[in-house]
């Protein structure tokens, strides 16, 4: 057994100050958009799969504006549209973005022209908006927001960076606020893939029964949360102290790194009120979320998440938006609580995800 | 000529995706790019997709496109001239 | 803040394997640029591209332990360069280990992946190899080569198209000197496919000919590919292991301009704002630039934009500014870290490489590039710019380390 102070940290953080979120949007199969919170009818999943539940596009755009416009870029801009208007802020001082795959829709639309025009003249269209980083381009040019502007494509660590990113920023004295968010589809196409790559359940499945399904795979789903942060305290609905990723740790690694990271912000288990964490149904990876379950007090509330959003590279997000909206209202949806506990004052929210046992994230909130 | 002019126009409704417009919007003389129907070098390249799929018109040079395509009847009189199909 | 100093760097380009390689190729004014052998497109011989001499297959012999590496082409040019790269920089393992690796793609896994879609995505096929189900997206490279050089501390992949490794230069710069991280691997790596060059052409800015940059009678890119990697370290970690560095990084800019989707404004307001950002990180005056590797596509708008740009920030006294990609083609997510190696091989070699295929000044602003080699040129300052679509603009700008 290795000893806690002879492993190596994976990185330190102590340099990055917390930030604050101002704002929180989310777009996914449950309608998240309308009130900003979790409705009381959830939709369930149809063959393994939760798809976008999609607001009324025409109210924000005109004809000639959605002519350009895949289900994706939709969902973003106006995400991140409402998100923007929540802080009152119409130019942000970064917009930065995290996706897994982009819009895949697009790529393969643009993949089957080629097939079927044989290199001919193909719509450029599909290719321009296959471009990872296309988003965060158009959400510049409707808000006429010329600023820093980056865009992270690594999976379950997408969103991640992004944040990071913001944080840094903020640290270096560069932005008081940014527009970070991520944003992730599924096709018909890539469900196909993933299927054959066992990434859903084999048998359908209703969300209500995946966390206790007792086999592998998961259902698929889709998300576009958006988030403002700032860098100070006034009018935000959460703090984020930090995030902390790690790249296939083994479970001794992650324990290790989740305790050193609390400690870094001067933090121990026992003052966690709520794990949010990604248990997405596969047994497969149940051993990771068991063994940080295992470490939070018996008063802790431990909720999930992918049950309500599904599985996709960025689903982190829904965690972060949902989490921002727990503390700001001091509230715990039921549907989401796996084990009840005591808490009441939530001061210290902690969230824990992988992605398929490959990328591992925490985010430390309170407060 | 208007009923071609009406085809054209549901053609360039679907090729540019404009949901929702009627082909009564579009103006026969008025400008497509800029100011009128407002449209960019992007839409141009798709333009081009369309009269070559549709009228078998090949433009390599999209400064030529930009000129063919300088209003509705600029356009239908261009096709008429070198349509291969 | 402390200062971040490059330490290392490997790449492969069309001008061949290793950075001595594309250094000879630069000097002897010898391109890259011909009709493609190995890229399965209908367009292969219509569009001359940079593309590497070597089949998929034949990549393997390049590395001193090809490991269980994946036969892709994507991962085994970053694996070339990423090898010359820890290897210039004489990193032992367990200081690897403690890196981060900041990888960028603008398609990834893309030409291992477009010839066998179909098959991925039919469902009457059961199996499929993960290696190929997965390597769709921009991640599965970057995390094939993190697991094979042990670079898995701090991993992330950067895609902003055609600035994609500038980025990724700039975030492993911000995380050193934010204090997260002492050493990081930063670069990227695209191939060329069908994809991409089915793209530009939908695009029709792609020349049928070799690309002139700056030229009156430019007439758009030639495509490229490869993978170029830095090693970056902080001044802390300079003084710790008394490694002596190749350059600084002394100044960056990211700023992203609000104007078209694909098209930078006339004016070149983006890349105005991003040298001079540069310049300003580094605490240096436009007068002490010596040289600049310019973006210099040879499309119709970039190389005004940039030109403009260019008389804007400095002036009357625009220093000597040539474009590399008359070698190279645009190689998309790398040539940001392409060319941060030949600014960086200016400064060690005190010397600046033309631009080829120049001939006729542009009428609107009469800049004239670089177009013989220039050597004993005193090279103290090198700006590098990489833009890319969406109006996402980089400069980085490195400087004589003394």
């Amino acid at each position: 057994m290795v000893s806690e102070e002879t492993m190596q940290a994976f990185y330190s953080a102590n340099m990055i100050k917390p930030v604050y979120i101002r704002s929180a949007r989310a777009i996914c199969a449950q309608d998240t958009f309308t009130g900003n919170c979790l409705p009381k009818e959830l939709t369930d999943a149809v063959n393994n799969a939760l798809s976008y539940n999609h607001p009324d596009y025409s109210r924000y755009f005109s004809i000639m504006q959605l002519r350009r416009m895949g289900r994706l870029t939709k969902t973003g801009m106006v995400a991140a549209i409402e998100c923007l208007r929540d802080a009152g802020i119409s130019h942000p001082d970064a917009i930065i973005t995290g996706t897994g795959k982009g819009s895949m829709s697009d790529t393969e639309k643009f993949m089957g022209n080629i097939r079927e025009f044989h290199e001919g003249t193909l719509n450029p269209t599909p290719f321009i908006q296959s471009t990872y980083n296309s988003l965060n381009g158009l959400i510049g040019l409707h808000h006429g927001t010329s600023c820093y502007n980056t865009t992270y494509v690594h999976r379950g660590f997408s969103l991640e960076h992004s944040l990071l990113d913001a944080m840094l920023l903020f640290s270096e004295g560069r932005a008081k606020n940014a527009l970070a968010g991520s944003f992730e589809e599924m096709t018909p196409e890539h469900f196909i893939i993933k299927k054959k790559l066992g990434y859903w359940k084999e048998a359908p499945v209703s969300c209500m029964d995946l966390l206790r399904s007792g086999t592998s795979g998961s259902i698929s789903g889709e998300g576009t949360f958006f988030f403002l942060l700032q860098d100070s305290e006034s009018n935000a609905m959460a703090r984020l102290d930090g995030i902390r990723i790690l790249f296939e740790p083994t479970l001794q690694e992650l324990t290790v790194e989740a305790g050193r990271f609390l400690k870094e912000h001067g933090l121990a288990w026992a003052d966690i009120d709520i794990l949010l964490s990604g248990e997405n149904g596969d047994i497969r990876f149940g051993d990771y979320y068991k063994t940080i379950s295992a470490e939070i007090p018996e008063r802790a509330h431990h909720l999930a998440f992918k049950h309500v959003c599904g599985e996709f590279d960025t689903a982190a997000g829904f965690a972060l938006w949902q989490a921002a909206h727990i503390l700001e209202r001091q509230e715990v949806p039921d549907v989401l609580q796996l084990r009840k506990g005591t808490a009441g004052n939530i001061r210290h929210l902690l969230i824990y995800n992988n992605y398929y046992g490959k990328q591992h994230a925490f985010y430390l909130l309170g407060v | 000529m208007e009923d071609f002019k009406r085809t054209l126009k549901l053609q360039i409704i679907e090729a540019l995706n404009l949901q929702g417009m009627q082909p009564e919007e579009i103006d026969d003389s008025a400008p497509l790019f800029g100011e009128g129907l407002g449209l960019d070098s992007i839409d141009s390249l798709e333009m081009i997709v369309l009269m070559e799929r549709n009228y078998g018109i090949k433009i390599e040079d999209p400064r030529e496109g930009r000129r063919v395509f300088e209003s509705i009847n600029m356009m239908a009189e261009y096709i008429q001239t070198n349509r291969k199909k | 803040m402390c200062k971040v100093y490059v330490t290392g760097m490997g790449m492969v380009s069309a001008l061949g394997i290793g950075v001595d390689t594309n250094r000879d190729a630069l000097i002897s004014r010898r391109s890259g640029i011909g009709y493609a052998k190995h890229l399965n497109s209908l367009l292969r011989d219509q569009l001359p591209v940079g593309e590497i001499d070597h089949a998929t297959s034949e990549l393997f012999r390049f590395l001193h332990n090809p490991g269980n590496l994946q036969e892709s082409r994507l991962v085994l040019l970053a694996a070339i360069a990423l090898q010359e790269a820890l290897a210039t920089a004489g990193m032992p393992l367990n200081e690897q280990k403690k890196a981060g690796f900041i990888n960028s793609t603008t398609v990834g896994g893309m030409a291992d992946v477009e010839y066998v879609y179909e098959q991925l995505i039919d469902p009457s096929i059961p199996e499929i190899s993960a290696d190929l189900g997965d390597s769709l997206d921009c991640a599965h490279g970057t995390e094939e080569l993190a697991r094979h050089f042990g670079l898995t501390r701090f991993i992330s992949t950067v895609s902003t198209a055609c600035s994609s490794s500038a980025n990724a230069i700039i975030y492993g710069a911000r995380l050193i000197r934010g204090g997260m991280l002492d050493q990081v691997i930063c670069g990227g790596v695209d191939t060329l496919t069908r994809f991409t060059i089915n793209g530009f052409n939908s695009l029709k800015n792609m020349d049928r000919n070799h690309c002139k940059p700056f030229d009156a009678n430019r007439n758009g890119l030639n495509l490229g590919e490869g993978a170029a990697y830095l090693v970056l370290e902080s001044e802390e970690s300079i003084c710790r292991t008394g490694r002596k560095p190749l350059a600084q990084l002394s100044g960056y800019c990211n700023f992203n301009e609000a104007f078209h989707p694909t098209a930078p404004s006339p004016d070149g307001d983006g890349a105005y704002q991003a040298m001079k950002g540069a310049i300003r990180e580094a605490g240096l005056t436009t007068m002490d630039i010596s040289f600049i590797n310019a973006h210099g596509t040879a499309t119709i708008n970039n190389d005004i934009a940039e030109a403009f740009a260019l008389r804007r920030l400095f002036g009357e006294n625009i220093p000597p500014f040539s474009s590399t990609k008359s070698y190279t083609g645009h190689t998309l997510a790398p040539s940001g870290a392409i060319e941060a190696i030949y600014s960086i091989l200016s400064i060690l070699n005190n010397e600046a490489y033309p631009v080829l295929n120049y001939e006729t000044a542009m009428p609107e602003v009469e800049l004239e590039p670089v177009t013989e080699v220039m050597y004993n040129a005193g090279i103290q300052h090198v700006l590098s710019n990489s833009f890319g679509f969406g109006g996402n603009n980089a400069s980085l700008l490195f400087s004589k380390y003394d």
